[in-house]
Order: structure tokens, then C-alpha cells, then sequence
């Protein structure tokens, strides 16, 4: 009676035991395979995040690459644009220092002076003007006189600043009361052109 | 009491501890599954940037990055070709314009 009793209550706890054992088994499989899925869903969000990320920063960096090739575009632009007025200007230097382009230096020396009296309306100015000007106008006085007076229609003169003016070419003139001046430098006139002229220079440098 | 209810108490004796063991055994299996199931959460987000759709993408973007320097590049070249073939002009120009054409 007690051995049937005691393996009746042995097959029992072993039952139970099998199902405890059972349950959790069970329990812990779900418990890791539902940690797996939404592992993998977290990743898929996070990898989902990440790319859209991406994307933004990739478009930033693109656009910024898109600019910064614009700009060295324009810079190339602008850098041809100083260049040219660079070059005339460098011209002009050369005329001045060429003993060959003497006469032709002389000519545009006397435009700035006539500029100078028709500016003022004077009829006697003092002239300052760069050292190679100055020697020009010395040694041919006589002759400037009289095409400025051609050009003008009247008469005038000039005398010399001992003080060159430190310009390639140009003039600084006044009247003997210094009541009147006048100030053109080739430097002055091409900073004033590479804002008037500004376009035309481009589209001729760069035409579309 | 007799022999008989003394074995049988014995037996109940024996096999409660069976099942404690049973209730321990499959506590710890479920202290496993969680450690293991934390340490799979914790790991989801690990080496994201080696996913290849994540490689593909830098892949991509570094690419287009190339292809707008190499663009910029024929444009510069095709630019300072133009501005060389017109320089003169512009030079002649800003003479003309400035009154120091002689």
C-alpha cells in the first residue's frame, strides 16, 4: 500500500516538476524571442533614423559643396576682372617709363589738364602731377600751352608743384588762390570705371 | 505511527524538495532568458555604421561629392580658357573707357 502511495506521489511531483520545468522553458523562449523582435524592430527604426539623417547632412554637404563651387567660380571671375584692370593700368606704367611711348604719355598727360581747366574754368592752375609728367610738361611747356589752348578755345597756363604726385598718371591742379581744385588720377578713374563698367568687362571676359 | 505513513511523509518530504528544485531550476532559466533578452536589446543598436545600407549611403554621398569637384574642375578650366581667349578685349575696353587709348 505505502510503495504504490509513495510512487503515485514520486510520478506526480515529477509531473510537476516537468511542468514547472515546462512553463519557464516556454516562458523564457518567448521572453528572448520577443526581446529578438523588438531588438530587430529597434534596429530597423534606428538604421531608418539614421539614413533619413544621413540624407539631411548628405544634402547640407552637397550644398555646401554646391556654394563653395560657385564661389571659386565667381573668384575666378572676379580674379580676370582685377586682372584686366591691373593691365591697363600696367600699360599705362609702362607708357610712362618707355621712351618710345613719350609722345603718347605727353597726350594723355594733356587730357588730364584739360580736364583740369575745364573742370575748374580756371585760366592759370598750379599742377602737381608724377615726376615723369612733371619733366614732360617742363621740357615742353611751350607746346602744352598751346595745344591746351586748341583744345579749350581760350587761353591759359600753368605752373608746376615742385611735390610730384605719386600716381602713374594724373593731376592734382589748383588755382594760385587754391580756391578751386581739381584731383583725376588713372588710379581714381579705374576704380571708378570697375564699378560703372563693371558688367560690360564681365560679359566681355565671360560673354554668355 | 506507523512505519508505512512514516515512509510516505518521507516520500512527500523528498519529492517537495524535488519540486523546489524544479521552481529554482526554472527560475534561473528565466533570469537567463532575461539577461540574454536585455543583452539582445543592447545590443540592437551596436555597429550601426557598418550596415551596409548606411556604407551604401556615405558611398553615395561621396560620390556625388566627387562629381560636383570634378565638375567644378572642367568648369574652372573651361572659365580661365574663355577669360585668356577674351582678356585683351576687356583690357582694350577698360583703355577705351578710361580715355587712355592713344
Amino acid at each position: 500500500m505505502s510503495g504504490a502511495l509513495s510512487a503515485e506521489i514520486e510520478r506526480i511531483a515529477e509531473e510537476e516538476a516537468r511542468r514547472i520545468i515546462g512553463e519557464a522553458e516556454q516562458k523564457a523562449k518567448q521572453m528572448v524571442e520577443e526581446a529578438k523582435r523588438k531588438a530587430e524592430q529597434m534596429r530597423k527604426k534606428a538604421l531608418e533614423r539614421k539614413l533619413k539623417e544621413l540624407e539631411e547632412e548628405a544634402q547640407i554637404e552637397l550644398s555646401l559643396e554646391k556654394i563653395s563651387a560657385k564661389k571659386k567660380l565667381l573668384d575666378l571671375k572676379e580674379e580676370y576682372f582685377q586682372k584686366a584692370f591691373e593691365e591697363a593700368l600696367s600699360r599705362v606704367k609702362e607708357m610712362a617709363e618707355s621712351k618710345k611711348k613719350e609722345k603718347e604719355y605727353f597726350k594723355l598727360v594733356l587730357d588730364y589738364l584739360a580736364e583740369a581747366f575745364e573742370a575748374t574754368g580756371a585760366s592759370k592752375l598750379v599742377v602737381k602731377t608724377s615726376k615723369k609728367a612733371q619733366e614732360l610738361l617742363l621740357k615742353n611747356k611751350k607746346e602744352a600751352i598751346k595745344e591746351l589752348e586748341k583744345r579749350l578755345g581760350r587761353k591759359v597756363d600753368f605752373s608746376l608743384d615742385e611735390d610730384p604726385l605719386d600716381t602713374v598718371l594724373g593731376v592734382l591742379a589748383y588755382t594760385p588762390d587754391e580756391k578751386l581744385y581739381y584731383n583725376s588720377t588713372v588710379e581714381t578713374k579705374l576704380g571708378k570705371l570697375k564699378e560703372e563698367k563693371s558688367n560690360e568687362v564681365m560679359e566681355l571676359l565671360f560673354p554668355r | 505511527m506507523s512505519s508505512e505513513l512514516k515512509a510516505v511523509l518521507e516520500k512527500e518530504k523528498e519529492v517537495a524538495k524535488k519540486v523546489e528544485e524544479a521552481k529554482r531550476k526554472a527560475e534561473q532559466l528565466l533570469q537567463d532568458a532575461k539577461k540574454l533578452a536585455d543583452k539582445t536589446l543592447e545590443k540592437a543598436l551596436e555597429g550601426l555604421e557598418d550596415d551596409p545600407a548606411i556604407k551604401a549611403k556615405l558611398k553615395e554621398l561621396e560620390e556625388e561629392k566627387k562629381r560636383i569637384r570634378k565638375e567644378l574642375e572642367k568648369k574652372l578650366e573651361e572659365l580661365k580658357k574663355v577669360a585668356e581667349k577674351n582678356f585683351e578685349k576687356a583690357v582694350e575696353f577698360v583703355l577705351e573707357a578710361a580715355g587712355l587709348k592713344v
